[in-house]
């Protein structure tokens, strides 16, 4: 499908998503046009506002950066979820140890420890399918789910601060928090690591050998067996790479924001991103390489809609669960190729 | 008893996905108890006319006439319920079902109503006798010889009471004995007024079957012929009209160097054993062939070779050694190379550009990447030189190769696996859906590489071609090689007959399948 | 270890009734991926349905209802506009997440866990005779009617596919889309039949969770539908093998909650049992079928 088409798509499904919104809006508010007009505006009305938002962007970039590495390989990781809460937890663990560390040293080591541990639970899925060929989606997830509740028990356990007020564990030493960018908002140097990962692996994806071999791989199989390409190898490194960067986003909202691991900071991150890659790469037309570039207006977008839903339960009577409405009309719409028709097959 | 017509009028009919015009006008008409042969070279527009008269396809312009009144078949099913019912090419029976089963899939009782096995049986056993059929209903379809198979489609169309039957080159696969039996069984459909159309390319059975004749080409009408006033060379220049492709069969002149031994190779999936006890050798400048249907043991013999699973049983030495666990990568790298069947889905990545599609076999060579980083320009230097040595009509390298032609896929992918210069080709139905031009570019190309001292190995149900361009030809029947000949010695009846399972050694598998055989 | 039996078979029930929906899209070819959100978008719906209409059974009538139409939903993406049949999965996925979240804060005022009253309660109850059958006499004893409608469909399921023409052209269907045709097949109205089927079946399986609860909580499925689909998968499309492989993973529910009453195990460790349970038994399986 050519760029402008895409475009206009894209474009398209916003327009009905929002309009969708606007809808639901309209039904559900007893003063429509004061709530539309939060919805929209307060977000960017100031910095505190404005930098929120881009502050929740920073997760999303992560989380969707990493569905959308598996994807390119046609797999689907969803642990993504459980990645990113258990390496934050780890992350954060490597952290308070590392209270006396000089901060050029300690925030790299951490964020490292956090890639590991979240490309090492993605990398047994992708183990387990090219050992014994078990669907990399259900085990990605059930691992996922298990490392949830695995972080929990950290969490409430051995882990808990029990002179905080709520589930959370000690917190990390000022010196190791991102630098802030936007004060008196949460938007920190976070963003910029977010946006450099994904420079990076555009770069892998266009220009390398692995990322050539990854597009081969995720269109054509069998071909790329032919070709000498070993598959198993390509789902090895995808796998693992999509599980470190998700494991990196957990780690980094916690040095960036939160300043301690709280139960459930990262509720959704890893879904969201899935539905960021979604928006991001085009399922359906099978492009011959994916710009993971989208990524950066698809994370603002939800971002968007989950800051204006917020601002709009502050300043009218809606309810801020509206952008989940708008979302799922995104999610639908998205999979869909209105471009394409179904035509007949030539056989003679 | 009038005679009931069916008359197919001018129909065209224009492909958008490949872009070709499959039907220009073409006509065609049907009488009840005569058999009608339609003739015609590949992508005639023989299939697509009688797919649209069994509801397949739909005409783009055109009509459909029967007993004088205009009708649509917008489905299968219509055409059916009007009597009218088509055997394919490939068979649509359902393997792991009984031949019970399928017939009883083609029928239009309501989902929910109990099958009522009984009364079917009798209906398919009365069709059994009347026609000639030897066939069990309860067997599975996986234990049929294709003929058999063959045979179940015909009973599958009668038990829904079809007048007009239509075969879609059917005997492309069967033995010389299983003719036979299909052809007493048509002629007895004949005597008790079905009508049938007998799709082919095979001009010899035409005329002995067929009471009347029209020749397709190009999606139109070329002649029309009447039993009695035969003429088989008007016909046969109406069917063809182009070149044949001549391949210059010249022996190679260098040292004759053993590259590949395969001893013994058997391999078996579930429980059918797929490939039995395979050996043979293939020496530089030397083109071996293996003749056989498809789905014989080819696909299995080149993934064996080639693939890097050990899952067989034997050894695979390559110039002495032991390649058996080998990866695919180390293959390549010793100088194998291989072109399998499936060109568009096995062998390239249709919207990746074409340069990458020529070179996927060589990534990780220097200069096409360093470091682990691609050098895109070097990839489209190269791709351009092969573009020009395989005269591949395209503008650009840089579009996906899913654009460009069917031909031109095809040379794409010849280019990329013999540009190598490999020491070992494999290549399985070199010229299939190639025109002559194509066709003759190919056989330069296998002619070249044999000078240089490559060993070609080529699997083709084609036996004309192979007899033309191999030095050695074994042929494979059921995943055995029942017959070896040098090229001095190639006799192309032996071949055929061996090719469709008729052989003297065998009695005890013969009668398994309940064929009669005379000695 | 009473309490352990009726537990297997309410945690089974839930997850067979999700994976009879799994089962139907399965032998159509096209496995359904949203199990998860069908399942907890009438988890939701057919308790409110069943407060707001004042019965249960018109609650329960319009989320199956729903539950169909929402199947064919996904079918209807997938055929008409060509979209990736496991994406359409996902996105259903996520949006039963967020419908239900919205929903409950926008209609119930309530983001926490909602209760209901309803009319009628589903409690567990003894079939008069059977129950009392020695050693027999346990499966017919206190279990709530949707534990008894699952052996009901059990066998009538059975039936359906294996003795019905519908059964042998479903499987058809999901054999080989050309052979379906040319037998006359409609393919498309059986892949509908098979994905509304899925519906239904989900809605079924989320009426089993919340309606005994009278009671919804987000994300209350808690993977159960994923669960149901490694079901489908390790009964090879057979309903008999769905029902082994619900019952173990029901099984693994049941043990996990009643070490959570009986032990002082963490409980967080605890619920990771039925996930694990299920990985393993997916990678037995996959590792045998690999040979």
């Amino acid at each position: 499908m050519r760029r402008r088409e895409l475009i206009a798509q894209r474009l398209s499904i916003l327009a009905i998503s929002f309009a969708a919104g606007l809808i639901v809006i309209w039904l559900t508010s007893s003063a429509p046009a004061q709530a539309i007009h939060s919805f929209l505006t307060v977000p960017f009305s100031n910095r505190y506002f404005f930098g929120n938002l881009l502050t929740l962007m920073i997760p999303f970039i992560f989380t969707g950066l990493a569905a959308s590495i598996s994807f390119q390989a046609n797999e689907f990781n969803l642990g993504i979820e459980g990645q990113c809460y258990f390496s934050a937890l780890v992350g954060t663990w490597m952290a308070l140890q590392l209270g006396q560390v000089d901060r050029m040293l300690a925030i790299p080591l951490i964020i490292v420890v956090s890639a590991v541990t979240g490309g090492f639970f993605a990398f047994i899925s992708a183990f387990l399918k090219s050992k014994y060929a078990v669907n990399e989606l259900i085990s990605s997830l059930l691992i996922g789910y298990s490392l949830l509740y695995l972080t929990d028990f950290f969490l409430e356990g051995p882990m808990l601060d029990l002179q905080a007020g709520l589930i959370a564990t000690k917190t990390i030493d000022d010196r190791l928090m991102l630098a802030k960018i936007l004060p008196p908002s949460n938007f920190n140097s976070g963003f910029f690591w977010g946006i450099a990962l994904l420079i990076i692996f555009y770069f892998i994806l266009k220009k390398s050998v692995f990322g050539l071999k990854m597009t081969l791989y995720g269109h054509n199989p069998k071909f790329s067996e032919y070709m000498g390409i070993k598959g198993s190898k390509v789902i090895h490194k995808a796998f693992f790479l999509s599980g470190a960067v998700a494991g990196m986003g957990g780690i980094i909202d916690i040095l960036g924001v939160h300043t301690k691991m709280i139960r459930g900071f990262s509720f959704g991150y890893g879904w969201t991103g899935i539905a960021v890659a979604l928006i991001a790469t085009n399922q359906n037309a099978r492009n011959a390489r994916n710009n993971p570039i989208w990524i950066i207006p698809a994370a603002f977008l939800f971002a968007f809609l989950e800051s204006a839903a917020s601002a709009a339960a502050i300043f009218s009577d809606l309810t801020p669960e509206i952008s989940k409405i708008i979302q799922a009309s995104i999610f639908f719409l998205v999979t869909v190729s209105f471009w394409k028709k179904s035509g007949d097959h030539q056989t003679t | 008893m009038s005679e009931s017509v069916i008359e197919l009028k001018e129909l065209y009919k224009y492909f958008q996905v490949n872009h070709a015009k499959a039907l220009q006008g073409a006509s065609f008409i049907i009488k009840k108890g005569m058999i009608h042969g339609l003739l015609g070279e590949n992508a005639a527009g023989k299939s697509t006319m009688m797919k649209i008269l069994c509801g397949v396809h739909q005409p783009d312009k055109g009509d459909i006439f029967v007993n004088g009144e205009r009708v649509v078949f917008s489905s299968p099913e219509d055409a059916l319920k009007a009597g009218i019912g088509m055997v394919y090419q490939h068979f649509r029976l359902v393997e792991q079902l009984s031949v019970l089963d399928n017939i009883l899939l083609s029928t239009f009782e309501k989902g929910y109503r109990p099958i009522k096995k009984n009364r079917s049986m009798q209906k398919i056993t009365q069709l059994i006798n009347t026609y000639g059929f030897k066939l069990d209903p309860v067997v599975k379809v996986n234990t049929l010889s294709v003929g058999e198979k063959q045979l179940v489609e015909i009973l599958r169309i009668l038990f829904l009471d079809v007048d007009v039957l239509i075969l879609d080159e059917p005997t492309a696969v069967l033995s010389e004995y299983e003719k036979e039996i299909l052809f007493d069984v048509l002629k007895r459909l004949k005597v008790q007024g079905k009508a049938i159309v007998f799709i082919s390319h095979n001009l010899n059975e035409v005329l002995e079957l067929c009471d009347e004749i029209t020749v397709f080409r190009k999606g139109k009408n070329s002649c029309y012929q009447k039993k009695g006033s035969y003429n088989k060379e008007l016909i046969l220049r109406e069917m063809l009209g182009g070149d044949y492709s001549h391949f210059q069969n010249i022996p190679f002149k260098g040292v004759k160097e053993k590259i590949l031994e395969a001893k013994n190779l058997c391999f078996s999936l579930s429980d059918r054993q797929l490939l039995k006890d395979i050996s043979f050798e293939l020496y530089s400048g030397h083109i071996t062939g293996i003749a056989g249907f498809a789905g014989h043991g080819q696909l299995q013999l080149f993934e064996t070779i080639f693939s890097s699973t050990g899952n067989y049983r034997g050894e695979v030495l390559y110039k002495g050694q032991n390649i058996r666990c080998w990866s695919v990568a180390e293959k390549r790298k010793l100088g194998m190379a291989y072109i399998p069947e499936d060109r568009l889905f096995h062998a390239s990545v249709l919207s990746i550009p074409l340069m990458y599609n020529l070179i996927a076999n060589r990534l990780d060579e220097k200069p096409f990447s360093k470091w682990q980083m691609m050098n895109e320009r070097y990839v489209e230097q190269k791709a351009k030189d092969m573009v020009i040595d395989y005269d591949i009509d395209t503008g650009s390298v840089a579009i996906p190769i899913g654009m460009l032609s069917g031909g031109n896929i095809q040379k794409a992918v010849i280019a990329r696996e013999t540009h190598t210069t490999p020491n070992l080709l494999l290549i399985h139905e070199p010229t299939r859906g190639l025109d002559s031009a194509a066709i003759m570019f190919t056989y330069k190309i296998l002619n070249d590489l044999k000078q240089s001292g490559s060993s070609i190995l080529i699997a083709s149900s084609n036996v004309d071609e192979l007899i033309e361009i191999c030095d050695e030809i074994y042929v494979v029947y059921e995943g055995e090689f029942v017959h070896h000949a040098q090229k001095e010695s190639f006799d192309k009846r032996l071949i055929n007959e061996y090719l469709a399972g008729f052989f003297q050694q065998h009695d005890e598998q013969y009668l398994r399948k309940g064929n009669k055989y005379e000695a | 270890m009473e309490a352990l039996f009726h537990e297997t078979i309410s945690s089974s029930t839930i997850i067979f009734f999700a994976a009879l929906g799994g089962l139907f899209s399965s032998i159509a070819g096209k496995i359904n991926i949203g199990l998860e959100g069908l399942m907890l978008i009438s988890a939701f719906l057919i308790p409110y349905f069943s407060q707001l209409f004042g019965n249960v059974l018109v609650g329960l009538s319009a989320g199956i209802l729903i539950g169909g139409i929402l199947g064919a939903f996904i079918y209807f993406l997938h055929c008409r506009f060509k979209a990736n049949i496991f994406v359409v999965g996902l996105a259903m996925n996520l949006f039963a997440a967020g419908l239900t979240t919205f929903l409950s804060s926008v209609l119930l005022q309530t983001k926490g866990t909602i209760y209901f009253s309803l009319p009628t309660k589903i409690r567990p109850f003894d079939i008069p005779v059977l129950s009392n059958i020695p050693i027999g006499g346990i499966l017919f004893s206190h279990q709530n009617a949707f534990d008894y409608l699952s052996f009901i469909f059990m066998v009538a399921i059975y039936v359906l596919l294996e003795k019905t023409f519908f059964g042998l052209r479903l499987k058809t269907v999901g054999f080989n889309h050309k052979t379906a045709e040319s037998a006359g097949i409609n393919v498309k109205k059986y892949s509908y039949g098979a994905y509304i089927l899925s519906g239904t079946f989900c809605a079924l399986s989320g009426a089993a969770l919340s309606l005994p609860l009278e009671s919804f909580v987000g994300n209350m499925t808690n993977g159960r539908g994923w669960i149901a689909l490694v079901a489908v998968i390790l009964g090879k499309n057979n309903p008999v093998g769905v029902l082994g492989a619900a019952l173990l993973f029901g099984f693994s529910s049941a043990l996990a909650n009643v070490l959570q009453v009986n032990t002082s195990i963490a409980p967080k460790l605890l619920m990771t049992i039925p996930f694990l349970v299920t990985l393993f038994a997916l990678i037995a399986y996959s590792a045998k079928e690999k040979d």
